[in-house]
């Protein structure tokens, strides 16, 4: 067994467990275990690496185990990767704001009917992310590596060796 | 500087030549552009994940002797419809563009 490989696959187990259910997301380590076997693998063999280095190489290219976690749970959530603490954070951000912009606010009865308000926007958000996860085959799309729309993907530019780095699921 | 790439033409444009494995599709995007393109390879799963649960690829998971087991990906006929239709779409703005943008020979000063 390769431990290097183990510890990068438990560490994104341990990132995934509470945000996908237990099947899909063994399904999802299982998957990910034979591309890092199998991109490990040919690096040994075509660019003549040692064992670990080779790992270690098809780690980097699999990319860091927050990223992974992140994009899959995005998918998984149907394209909002918003938490509840987002949404609670966002909530109490803005309203802090309003304070500091309009200092007679806090004063004023309005935060009566504000603090309301902005809880009731945040909830609204937080039930929609709550049916995009379990809305099941029916999920929204992510927002995926541009769409050919004539848009601009300031992260595809070429790289030092001419080759294209394609978008990832956050772009749009 | 470049245009935005379609990565889910791209993916089902490589299950078109028949069902692959997540490594295999990274690795025949690669291949199939002489190595300009490359997929983030952590970016591949969420993309045919979706594609799954939009019904355009099907996936099975297939034992292998002494490795671990695979999972392969193949096209539903709603998938190649929508590769057609992406694939429409973007020659229809790569040739906006080109008939825009100099010759490369004109270009180069």
């Amino acid at each position: 067994m390769n431990q290097r490989l183990d510890a990068y696959l438990s560490d994104l187990e341990g990132k995934l467990r509470s945000q996908i259910d237990d099947a899909r997301r063994d399904e999802i380590i299982a998957e990910l275990r034979f591309h890092l076997t199998m991109s490990a693998r040919d690096a040994q063999a075509e660019l003549e690496m040692e064992p670990d280095e080779a790992t270690k190489a098809a780690l980097r290219a699999l990319g860091s185990v927050e990223n992974v976690a992140e994009d899959l749970v995005r998918q998984h959530r149907g394209g909002t990767a918003q938490s509840e603490w987002h949404v609670a954070r966002f909530q109490v951000l803005l309203y802090v704001l309003l304070c500091i912009l309009i200092p007679a606010l806090h004063r004023s009865s309005a935060h009566l009917i504000l603090f309301p308000s902005l809880y009731a926007s945040g909830l609204a958000l937080h039930s929609e992310s709550l049916l995009a996860r379990f809305r099941g085959g029916g999920l929204a799309l992510p927002p995926v590596a541009g769409d050919v729309d004539g848009g601009y993907d300031r992260r595809g530019d070429p790289g030092d060796d001419g080759t294209h780095a394609l978008a990832d699921s956050k772009d749009s | 500087m470049s245009y935005r790439t379609d990565t889910r033409a791209l993916v089902l444009a490589t299950l078109s030549e028949g069902p692959r494995h997540g490594y295999a599709i990274s690795r025949a995007i690669r291949r199939l552009s002489d190595d300009v393109l490359k997929l983030g390879e952590g970016q591949l799963y969420p993309v045919l994940h979706d594609l799954e649960e939009q019904g355009l690829v099907t996936a099975e998971w297939e034992m292998q002797e002494g490795d671990p087991p695979r999972r392969v990906y193949a096209l539903t006929e709603k998938g190649r419809a929508e590769l057609a239709a992406r694939a429409k779409k973007w020659f229809a703005f790569a040739d906006a563009v080109a008939s825009v943008l100099p010759k490369p020979a004109e270009g180069r000063s």
